[in-house]
C-alpha cells in the first residue's frame, strides 16, 4: 500500500540549485518529490475541497521565495513550513468553508468513511494530526516523513502511535485498550 | 515489523491496513504544477526595468550636460 519515492536531500539540494537559476524542470521535480507531504500537512488543517489548490499556491510561494532557501538540502522541512504558514493565513483571511460528509441513510458516499475518518484525526492535538494524515492518508513510511518534514525520527515514531492511540478512542469510543 | 506503525512490510496490521484503505480517496492526487501564473520578481516589478533604465539615463545625461551647465567660460571678453 506504501508507495515510497524517497528523495534524497542532496537530490533536493541538487534541484534547489538548479531551480534558483531559472530550470522550471528542476523545480518540477521538487513539486513532484514533495507535493504529497504538503498535501498532507494542509489536509490536516484546511477543507479536503481547498487543500489541493493550496498545494499549488505552497509551490508558487515556495519559488518566489527559493533565494531566501540557506540550506537547498532542507528544501523538505521549508516547504512543510510554508504549507503550515499558508494553512494559517487561510483561516486569518476568513475563508473557512464546512466540510461536508454525507450522512444520508441509504445513500452512502464513496468517501463517507474517509472523511468520517479525516474528522476524527482532525479532532486531535496537530502534531499527531498532521504525522498520522502523512502516514494513513498520504502513504509515506515514518523514515520519510521524518526525513521530509525534519522532524525527528523518534518524534515521527511518538506522534504515530499515540496518535493512533487516540485515533482508536475516537472511532471506537469505550473499546480502546 | 517496523518501529514506526506497519508500513506495508511485514505481517499487516489489519486496523493500519483498514484505515489506510478508507483514506485512500483522500490521497494527493499528483497534477501538472502551473508555473505560468508567477514569473519570479521581475512579473512583480513591472515597472522596475524602466526605472532602472530611467535612472540611468538621467546619471548619462548629468555627467555629460553637467560639464557644460556648470563649466566657467575659459575666455575673457
Amino acid at each position: 500500500m506504501t508507495t515510497s519515492l524517497q528523495a534524497l536531500p542532496s537530490d533536493d539540494a541538487r534541484l534547489v540549485a538548479a531551480a534558483r537559476a531559472g530550470d522550471r524542470d528542476a523545480f518540477g521535480r521538487l513539486y513532484e518529490r514533495h507535493a504529497r507531504m504538503v498535501h498532507g500537512i494542509l489536509l490536516a488543517r484546511v477543507p479536503r475541497s481547498d487543500a489541493a489548490d493550496l498545494v499549488q499556491d505552497v509551490f508558487l510561494v515556495a519559488l518566489g521565495r527559493l533565494r531566501s532557501l540557506r540550506d537547498d538540502g532542507a528544501f523538505g522541512p521549508w516547504v512543510a513550513m510554508i504549507a503550515r504558514n499558508r494553512a494559517v493565513d487561510y483561516y486569518r483571511r476568513g475563508r473557512k468553508s464546512e466540510e461536508l460528509v454525507d450522512n444520508v441513510p441509504g445513500a452512502p458516499h464513496p468517501e463517507g468513511e474517509a472523511m468520517t475518518v479525516l474528522v476524527a484525526i482532525r479532532s486531535l492535538p496537530v502534531a499527531y494530526r498532521e504525522t498520522l494524515v502523512l502516514r494513513l492518508v498520504e502513504g509515506m513510511n515514518g523514515p520519510e516523513i521524518a526525513e521530509k518534514t525534519g522532524l525527528t525520527p523518534a518524534s515521527v515514531r511518538v506522534n504515530l502511535h499515540r496518535g493512533m492511540k487516540l485515533l482508536r478512542e475516537k472511532l471506537s469510543p469505550g473499546a480502546a485498550a | 515489523m517496523s518501529d514506526y506503525l506497519w508500513d506495508g512490510r511485514g505481517e499487516p496490521d489489519p486496523e493500519v491496513e483498514r484505515l489506510e484503505r478508507a483514506l485512500l480517496p483522500l490521497r494527493h492526487q499528483p497534477k501538472r504544477l502551473e508555473l505560468s501564473e508567477v514569473e519570479p520578481r521581475r512579473a512583480l516589478r513591472p515597472f522596475g526595468g524602466v526605472l532602472v533604465t530611467l535612472a540611468a539615463a538621467a546619471g548619462f545625461g548629468v555627467a555629460v550636460a553637467g560639464p557644460l551647465l556648470f563649466a566657467r567660460p575659459g575666455w575673457e571678453v
